[in-house]
């Protein structure tokens, strides 16, 4: 009896903890993303690139960050006033702590932004700053004075930015990692702070916890996060597997919850597979025509070529995951002014194979007669082959035209297209934040990525006009005029679609927040049964 | 013997100062920078990126500067990697590549003479033929190929060895070795048989036979030394080479060694790292070729009496 009476609590107690540890095995909250490869650098202002976004926005909070659209919600910011000239924004942070237990102030935003501009951090993005007042001529050592640059605390809870023009989409931009706060005191004492796990200071959901170079990073969960009551996820891994079919090996092998990179070939196999997804991705993929240079400086020519291409013919048949046929430069998933700016503003132009014969013959090769001797030019990847092929053949039937294909080496090819060596080129470009200026300003003719040889003293007017303008009705109307000036007009280059993202993700897995500037936050994240 | 040692040291170190001279301003003289992308920095963005890492100085200076650190061994920070120098990189990536090398090299022999020397014995027969199609297979099969099929047999099929990663269990270094392993097996037998086929035709093996010597006598001690010694002169090149890494191998099965960046720090233009790399395989290769010529010398005492 009274060995029955000490053992049976003993088995309750021990039937309880089995229970009790396969609950909570069942729903073990860790996540395992693939990361694909080592980030260059995990200070945000030294960092630039996709798997260093993916880690730097896990552990550090700006003042804002980006829901599922990519737009602006509150973050270090609890909110934020705006001047009615568009040009001085005044931000009351939120309370919230450093995780070594120090309150982040205005002050904190004040530092970081300054080291991001400093010319000795020598960041990358540190031009994603340049809306600021002051902010370029400080990096380019122009000022020496940090108190040139328009930001300033009032008080430790508020923050006052002055802006070069009105930026009426300032706010996401600001949820970039370039905007960072830092805890001046903190970094000086601890120089290598970025490169050591453990000296990692942060202000957002999650810590690092690990960093084996060149094979995974560890984040584990920040409990002085200000939100963290409502962070379930308890840790990440992060394995850096570059190799694509590796990482889907990985995925089908159990061993990965989530990657981003898929091999082009296992796509069609992938779509009858619940567990992947594509969605919008703020990009467009395009042909450049080098506007300098016979047979390509005629507005005709390239129309021409332009209509065609069969658009959805590429996407579905090469391409084969979904991406949108482009017919325009912006595209979609831009609000402005209440409505989708795709939408409400439509296309420039419609293929139309006999519209191209017309407009060949009208600039003097009837049938591709006597068209000179062009190529295309691409940077070696299989996709890019697959696409110049998938185009040559289009121009040759539908237009006469022969065109070779030229393959480079990538640092090679971008060479060659910088210094307008090339007659046809692939190029692509990812917006940095959601407005339309971001995919018109690059042909202004000093733009240091007008990278066809566009020269329109009335386009360049335009880009001014739209930059300084603080009436947002009056301003889309600008972007509209601009957009039609590029591409309906005079078809600078030639949009071919505008790309997706995809990944594929365990079912278990709910709540990965990523939007169409490619940013992904993992706080709301609950792995399930 | 020891002068012999010193002169090869010596004309080791001026072999290495010629590859690193050649090094660098062959790579400085491929298109592109490595802080160019497919979005071009503003200017001043530029030049502070530029300063920063020195690339703004004329070309010769910069050489000065390398040669400067190199002479302390210091092989410059990576211009990828922000967290880690050239030391670093190359400190963190060797012991992986090396373990798996190493590894890799044992397959080789410990199996590749055996096979050799199997096939050698038994030639014309059955064996010899099974074993020289096997390894005409081996010598031919590129070592992406063994290793994508490993991957698909081991890790997607009978889901028994993780595909990637490096640490957690040793297939990781099973797999990879194996498929490092394929050619230099196939080789090293290939040369043993041959060598080992005109080895037992000579005289003085015909003289140890008529002597009495137990077949095994004559197999060992009069045979075998000397048909290694092909096999001896490729071990040196192959070592080196194994324990550097392979970018296919490691690039498949996600190992963070050594071996990927002889590719990507070609792609990235990072300087620092291509002449880290580069110069780290050199003196592997050159010690090795060192040491093979010792070895040489202990093998076949005609060597030593030669010098």
């Amino acid at each position: 009896m009274r060995l029955k009476s000490q053992i049976m609590p003993r088995i309750c107690s021990l039937i309880l903890a089995l229970l009790a540890g396969t609950l909570c095995y069942a729903a073990e909250q860790k996540l395992v993303f693939n990361l694909s490869t080592e980030p260059k650098s995990l200070d945000p202002h030294k960092a630039n690139g996709v798997p260093e976004a993916h880690v730097i926005l896990n552990l550090l909070e700006g003042l804002t960050r980006t829901d599922a659209q990519g737009n602006a919600v509150p973050a270090m910011a609890e909110k934020w006033d705006v001047s009615p000239d568009g040009r001085t924004y005044t931000f009351t942070l939120r309370k919230a702590n450093w995780s070594n237990g120090e309150p982040v102030t205005a002050d904190d935003f004040v530092y970081g932004w300054r080291h991001c501009l400093e010319p000795s951090t020598a960041g990358e993005y540190a031009y994603q700053l340049f809306f600021v007042e002051g902010a370029e001529d400080y990096n380019a050592g122009k000022s020496k004075d940090p108190a040139t640059i328009g930001v300033k605390a009032l008080a430790p809870d508020k923050l006052e930015v002055k802006l070069k023009a009105p930026t009426p989409f300032f706010p996401s931009v600001l949820a970039h990692y370039a905007y960072s706060p830092l805890k001046q005191s903190y970094v000086e004492a601890h120089p290598k702070w970025a490169s050591t796990p453990e000296e990692y200071m942060v202000n957002g959901p999650f810590r690092m916890a690990e960093w084996k170079h060149a094979d995974r990073l560890i984040l584990k969960k920040n409990p002085a996060y200000y939100n963290a009551a409502n962070v379930k996820l308890e840790e990440i891994v992060m394995p850096m597997i570059t190799n694509e079919s590796t990482g889907l090996m990985q995925f089908e092998s159990g061993h990965i919850d989530y990657t981003e990179y898929i091999p082009l070939p296992d796509i069609p196999r992938l779509q009858k597979d619940a567990r992947y997804t594509t969605a919008p991705y703020m990009g467009v993929y395009y042909v450049a025509f080098n506007n300098t240079r016979k047979p390509f400086d005629d507005a005709r020519v390239r129309k021409a070529f332009a209509l065609a291409v069969n658009r959805q013919q590429l996407v579905s048949a090469v391409l084969r995951a979904g991406q949108i046929p482009a017919l325009a430069m912006v595209p979609p998933g831009i609000t402005i002014e209440g409505g989708d700016f795709r939408k409400t503003t439509g296309d420039y132009f419609k293929e139309d194979v006999a519209e191209a014969k017309r407009l060949l013959a009208e600039a003097g090769y009837p049938g591709g007669k006597s068209f000179p001797k062009v190529k295309y030019l691409f940077n070696d990847m299989e996709m890019h082959r697959i696409i110049g092929q998938a185009l040559q053949n289009m121009w040759l039937v539908n237009l006469g035209v022969k065109v070779d294909l030229d393959v480079q080496e990538w640092k090679v090819f971008l060479q060659n297209r910088k210094s307008l060596n090339y007659q046809m080129c692939r190029a692509g470009w990812i917006g940095d934040y959601l407005d339309p200026i971001t995919f018109l300003d690059m042909f202004q003719t000093s733009a240091g990525n007008n990278d066809v040889g566009y020269k329109n003293p009335a386009y360049d007017k335009l880009i001014g006009e739209i930059q300084h303008s603080a009436d947002g009705a009056k301003r889309l109307q600008l972007l509209r005029d601009a957009e039609k000036q590029i591409i309906g007009t005079d078809m600078v280059v030639a949009p071919l679609y505008f790309y997706i993202r995809q990944w594929v993700k365990k079912p278990s897995v709910q709540g990965i927040v990523s939007n169409p500037l490619g940013m992904v936050y993992f706080d709301k994240v609950t792995i399930g049964d | 013997m020891l002068a012999r040692i010193g002169r090869r040291v010596a004309f080791s170190l001026a072999t290495l100062l010629v590859i690193a001279t050649a090094t660098f301003f062959l790579m400085h003289s491929i298109p592109g920078g490595p802080f160019s992308s497919e979005r071009s920095l503003p200017p001043s963005v530029e030049a502070n990126i530029l300063r920063r890492y020195k690339l703004d100085q004329p070309v010769w200076r910069q050489f000065a500067d390398y040669m400067a650190g190199l002479a302390k061994l210091d092989l410059g920070p990576s211009f990828t990697s922000d967290a880690r120098t050239t030391n670093d990189i190359i400190k963190d990536g060797f012991p992986k590549s090396a373990l798996l090398g190493a590894t890799a090299f044992l397959i080789a022999f410990g199996i590749g003479v055996p096979l050799g020397v199997a096939a050698a014995l038994r030639r014309a027969r059955l064996t010899d033929r099974m074993l020289m199609m096997a390894s005409v297979l081996g010598v031919s099969a590129p070592s992406f190929i063994i290793a994508s099929l490993l991957q698909y047999v081991f890790s997607y099929r009978w889901q028994i060895a993780p595909a990637a990663g490096w640490g957690e269990s040793p297939w990781q270094v099973v797999l990879p070795a194996v498929a490092l392993a394929g050619f230099p097996v196939a080789f090293v037998a290939r040369l043993v048989r041959s060598s080992m086929l005109q080895v037992l035709d000579e005289d003085y093996v015909r003289t140890a036979r008529a002597k009495g010597l137990p077949p095994s006598g004559v197999f060992f001690r009069h045979a075998l030394r000397n048909a290694m010694l092909p096999a001896v002169t490729y071990a040196g090149p192959l070592l080196a080479a194994l324990l550097t890494g392979s970018f296919v191998v490691e690039d498949i099965f996600s190992i963070p060694g050594l071996g990927k960046f002889f590719v990507s720090s070609i792609n990235d233009r990072d300087y620092t790292v291509i002449m880290g790399v580069t110069l780290f395989y050199s003196a592997l290769l050159i010690g090795f070729n060192v040491v093979v010529d010792v070895l040489y010398a202990i093998i076949d005492p005609r060597m030593a009496v030669a010098d």
